[in-house]
């Protein structure tokens, strides 16, 4: 170690101070409210062969797929076939498999440049409302291949041309162009910061996260524990209303604190199907990444060191590693949360006093809009041809939770009811603004009484939500837990499914159930309406 | 005679328009008692005017001793209190809980009525049809659906809850903007403030011929106004410490400034641009969203008192942890055994040991370098961590406004804040520290040179409809005008607008909608030439002259220091310790601050 440990934590704070400045400039220069107001995005920044430093993230799911997107351009731009990027030359990637996650993620990559020498890397995620495909908002329910799912990038030079490519692809073109040009800016304000930092020792940044993570991990005991769980079903037709395995070994390496180690083995997992309910393997590490941090040590540094004593064993064409031409939209919101259920169940055994019960398990997605009719008519300017796209993840319980760590005699701690768990951690649209920019009403957003499980720390409550569509309009939804619960933990009880209904005119008695996964035709005045599950509870309710 | 009055934590600070200062123990149990026998310490004969700066609504919120809520709400929309914005607190900390509710979950009530979304009403509510809340329910706060457009309805509840007896806080007077979560929070926490606020502001009527209060939004208003909105109150000492910092700054010749606050727990950091501090449309106090206008003051939690150790992976981290004023830092020698940023100042000698260190008398250079010894951290590196967590705050507070810090000066205060400023302005790339005199009572000082300020603000039903905004506006500044009053001598009104591209989420307030493309390229680094702009909100500003000039207050400190220092070298005032490091030099500028410049050709990093 070459660095005194108060130049060690100085360098860190310089390095994220990069990512959140990134982060910042991207929120503040972002278009649509999908950055702007729900964060969906992240920014990082990366050694010149692209492991990773620093990361500002928003959302859990980006945590530990961002390296892949950088490895993708380092891989087609500095070993590929393609010419070097220069000095303010960027690259762009949403290609699940050669590093994206679903395509709606759009990754922005940057080299920085000091001196004819390459000194790292810059790189920002958003979440983009649409960019094309079978149903507004790019996330069709019905996706059996990718070509459904939109536009796919492999890396690529972010020229002029290609900028418009994506724009040309989209159905709300004018947002991704701020959201784009925010993108390259936030990246142009990352290279000229870590331009600054170009001599740092960045190893060490690196042996420091191995050091914090080989600690935290010695706070497990050594052995090897199993858990399995199910999505409900990977799509809404006959044949893919049956649940898909996830199975997941984790076992610990190593004896000292300098070699201490731990494997997350997803052998005996189903195999891919066709659907979207497929998650790439950057996905999968992202969800073992969270459950990691969340169990171990919170406060672990996001960098590539503290990833360096975990091991991910993804079969290759499994649902949690699925190849080519796999639809993987609902992979990075549904599977993900899955896999990290898996993931804090298998520890449970190792640790039961440190994980809650299961939190609601789903993103709860809903995406709404209608295309354009190209004729202006909403009279919002050039490029607006009067399509709109509205996307929402809704809220549920979450698990209920052990004494804190360290406090003797805690008292319960019941699950946070109506919010987000897991992988995600989007703000929602409020409605009075919904109803202002979208032809929807809501007609309720309350808490559904009941839905989280008994135990001695409760699980937290669901939402019911309807929501009224004023113009004909096609919705997809994507969500999970309709069928198999979230579990209970330490004789917790589980948590109740969630529900989806159409109210056709928002007539009760004509309500029909719909399945979990869907892509449906609306009428002016049709109510969907959502019930979102509840937490698990955990430990058995006092007596 | 007119006088400022600070409550904080630990001291109640009271300067006199005739130079008089005084710092007195707070009383915490009843802090209006400091402040009267401040007053009457140093006006015996009765005050003229008392500007006052408290903390009596954010330590009752704080330390949870609000009352008891019922909120009303549009029917199947009264569990938004609690659901909020849906996120949570922590990503990875599963025991990370939202603040609870202020609302209990009986205390929830529902009204049948709804409005759509341009103010027509679908359901109408039937007069006298809301329910009544519990018997031991302190006060109410009312939150209908899109009330910030049409506010009849609310309005109608409102009068048949107050005609029942009931204290109401309306949603449409305490924060009349859509977005309906921020708009009920700031409504159930005015209502929680009110049975606590009122009562101690009617206390001190009768310590001067004219009281007023300081609120976050860095203006004066009177008491009444003040009980009535106390969730206003919420920055009221933190706002005066930015307005003074911006005069004195003003006063030195710089316009564009960080005010750099640095306490024993906390660091507050605010942008000033144009001589005037930059406001918020909403903060956050304890995890909750307060949406009023505020001054844009960044909170840190790092201080003097923030704690030093090495983690497991032998990184050097200072806090969160914090040793606070109890037992505080090693070197107070009450019982503190951890290193603190104070302890490490003290041993790297950029606070004098056998100088008096405020009231604590000297301090313990042996138990503080005890401290550091035993946690295996040095001074110096002690120093460089704070710094650079220090350095980013400064750094996002700029960039989140489009602003490079390199251009700005620091006006350091605190106890602290001198003791850090010249280094974080060479980390920051900016040339120029002033201290202001008095740095240890400047919010005190604040509080007499603040405006008398009304602001009163208006959704507009259809944001694309940019018809008849002037003779809205004229409304407005007409109402705004008549809210400060008749007697406060010449008033100025400034109306503004928010403003927004078609399919944004998000306002940029301008004085007017031909400025939004070029305060847009400037804040964002493009414009949408030919994009529909929209004006979801209008606002106007009433303004009338301030208790006292900066001038005033100030200029019995002229001259008192003429002395021009070179680093490196500790200056030790009787209010505040300052640290001018090797390459900088400082020079008496006026009204007795100290400007600090970086010496020409040495040269800070970055």
């Amino acid at each position: 170690m070459t660095l005194d440990p108060a130049s060690l934590q100085v360098l860190i704070a310089r390095l994220s101070g990069v990512a959140t400045e990134m982060g910042t400039v991207l929120q503040r220069a972002a278009f649509s409210p999908n950055i702007k107001e729900r964060a969906d995005c992240s920014a990082a920044v990366f050694t010149p062969t692209g492991e990773l430093l620093a990361q500002a993230e928003h959302i859990p799911v980006h945590l530990g797929s961002m390296p892949a997107s950088v490895a993708a351009v380092v891989e087609a731009f500095a070993d590929g076939g393609h010419d070097p990027l220069g000095p303010g030359e960027q690259a762009v990637v949403n290609d699940p498999f050669r590093g994206g996650t679903h395509l709606n993620d759009i990754t922005v990559v940057a080299p920085c440049w000091v001196g004819g020498r390459l000194a790292g890397w810059v790189a920002n995620r958003a979440h983009h409302a649409d960019v094309g495909g079978a149903a507004p908002g790019s996330l069709p329910a019905d996706a059996t291949v990718i070509q459904q799912e939109g536009l796919r990038l492999p890396p690529a030079r972010l020229t002029p041309d290609v900028r418009e490519l994506i724009l040309a692809n989209s159905r709300t073109p004018w947002e991704r162009a701020g959201d784009l040009d925010a993108q390259a800016g936030a990246n142009a304000v990352g290279v000229r910061r870590l331009a600054q930092l170009a001599d740092a020792p960045f190893p060490e940044v690196l042996a420091y996260g191995e050091r914090r993570c080989r600690a935290a991990l010695g706070r497990l005991p050594a052995g090897e524990w199993r858990a399995e769980d199910v999505m409900d079903s990977t799509g809404p037709a006959a044949d893919q209303q049956h649940p898909a395995l996830i199975r997941c070994t984790v076992r610990t390496t190593g004896h000292g604190p300098d070699d201490r180690g731990i494997v997350f083995d997803f052998t005996g997992t189903d195999p891919q199907r066709p659907g979207n309910t497929n998650a790439v393997e950057a996905v999968t590490v992202s969800a073992v990444a969270f459950v990691l941090r969340s169990v171990v040590d919170h406060t672990l540094p996001a960098n590539a060191g503290t990833m360096a004593p975990v091991r991910v064993v993804a079969p290759g064409g499994s649902i949690v590693n699925a190849r080519f031409p796999a639809a993987v939209g609902a992979g990075n919101v549904e599977v993900s949360q899955r896999v990290a259920d898996v993931c804090f169940r298998a520890l449970a055994g190792a640790v039961l006093d440190r994980v809650p019960a299961a939190s609601q398990g789903t993103m709860n997605n809903v995406i709404v809009g209608a295309a354009g009719d190209g004729a202006a008519g909403d009279g919002a300017g050039p490029g607006h041809d009067g399509g709109w796209v509205y996307y929402e993840t809704v809220a549920g319980g979450q698990g209920g939770r052990p004494p804190r760590p360290g406090v003797p005699g805690d008292a319960p701690h019941a699950g946070m009811s109506g919010v987000h768990t897991g992988m995600t951690n989007t703000r929602n649209t409020p409605i009075e603004a919904l109803e202002r920019a979208y032809p929807m009403r809501v007609l309720r957003q309350r808490l559904r009484r009941g839905s989280g499980g008994a135990g001695w720390s409760a699980g937290g409550e669901g939402i019911e939500r309807d929501l009224q569509v004023l113009v004909d309009a096609t919705v997809s939804l994507i969500t999970e837990r309709r069928v198999s619960q979230p579990w209970g933990l330490a004789g917790g009880e589980p948590g109740a499914v969630g529900e989806n209904w159409l109210l056709p005119g928002g007539d009760e008695a004509r309500a029909e159930r719909l399945p979990d996964k869907c892509t449906i035709r609306l009428k002016a005045g049709d109510v969907l309406r959502m019930l979102t599950p509840g937490g698990g509870g955990w430990g058995e309710v006092a007596r | 005679m007119r006088l400022g009055a600070d409550s904080g934590g630990t001291f109640t600070d009271v300067v006199g328009t005739d130079g008089q200062i005084l710092k007195i123990s707070s009383t915490p149990d009843d802090p209006g008692a400091a402040v009267r026998s401040g007053v009457q310490a140093l006006a015996p004969g009765g005050a003229g005017l008392l500007a006052h700066g408290t903390t009596v609504a954010t330590n009752a919120l704080l330390e949870q001793r609000v009352g008891r809520v019922a909120l009303v709400a549009t029917a199947g929309f009264a569990d938004v209190i609690e659901i909020a914005r849906q996120d949570r607190p922590s990503l990875y900390d599963p025991w990370a809980d939202r603040p609870a509710p202020l609302v209990a979950r009986p205390d929830r009530l529902e009204v049948d009525e709804r409005l759509a979304a341009d103010g027509r009403v679908m359901v109408a509510y039937r007069a006298g049809s809301v329910p009544q809340p519990d018997a031991g329910v302190d006060a109410v706060a009312v939150c209908l659906l899109h009330a910030d457009v049409e506010p009849t309805h609310e309005a109608a509840v409102v009068a048949d809850l107050e005609a029942a007896g009931w204290d109401v806080s309306a949603s449409h007077l305490v924060s009349p903007e859509f977005r309906e979560y921020e708009r009920m929070a700031t409504t159930v926490l005015n209502a929680a403030l009110r049975p606590v606020c009122r009562p101690y502001l009617a206390g001190l009527s009768d310590t001067a011929d004219d009281v007023v209060v300081m609120t976050s939004g860095g203006g004066l208003v009177d008491l009444g106004t003040a009980g009535d909105l106390p969730a206003a109150l919420l920055l009221s000492g933190p706002a005066a410490g930015v307005r003074a910092a911006a005069a004195v700054a003003a006063a030195c010749g710089h316009a564009d400034v960080l005010s750099f606050d640095m306490g024993g727990t906390s660091t507050d950091v605010c942008l000033i641009t144009g001589g005037e501090p930059v406001l918020a449309p909403q903060h956050q106090v304890g995890g909750r969203p307060v949406r009023l206008p505020s001054l844009d003051v960044h909170t840190i939690g790092a201080g003097g008192g923030s704690i030093a150790r090495l983690d497991d992976g032998g990184a050097l981290v200072v806090g969160p942890a914090s040793a606070g004023a109890v037992p505080g830092p090693a070197a107070y020698g009450r019982g503190g055994t951890r290193p603190t940023v104070t302890d490490a100042n003290l041993v790297a000698g950029r606070i004098p040991a056998d100088a008096p260190f405020g009231p604590l008398g000297t301090l313990d250079l042996d138990a503080a370098r005890a401290a550091l010894d035993d946690a295996g951290v040095d001074a110096a590196g002690v120093i460089e961590v704070v710094n650079a967590e220090m350095e980013q705050a400064l750094r996002s507070v700029s960039v989140e406004r489009g602003v490079d810090p390199s251009g700005l000066a620091l006006v350091a205060f605190g106890g602290a804040g001198p003791l850090h400023a010249c280094e974080l302005a060479d980390a920051v790339g900016t040339s120029t520290v002033i201290v202001p005199a008095a740095a240890g009572v400047l919010s005190a000082v604040g509080l007499l040179i603040s405006p008398r300020r009304r602001e009163v603000v208006r959704s507009r039903p259809d944001p694309g409809d940019l018809a008849g905004l002037d003779r809205a506006l004229g409304e407005l500044a007409r109402t705004a005008g008549a809210l400060l009053g008749s007697d406060v001598g010449p008033v100025t009104v400034t109306t503004g607008v928010d403003c927004r591209y078609h399919g944004q989420s998000h306002e940029i307030r301008v004085p007017a909608v031909d400025d939004f493309a070029s305060e847009h390229l400037r804040r964002n680094g493009y414009v949408r030439d030919g994009d529909p702009v929209e004006v979801t909100a209008l606002r106007a500003v009433a303004e009338a002259a301030a208790p006292a000039t900066i001038d005033e207050l100030l200029a019995g400190w002229e001259g008192r220091w003429t002395e021009p220092v070179a680093g490196p070298r500790v200056v030790v005032r009787e209010d505040c310790t300052i640290w001018v490091p090797p390459g900088w030099v400082g020079e008496p500028g006026p009204l007795g601050a100290l400007v600090l410049r970086r010496h020409p050709g040495s040269g800070g990093s970055t």
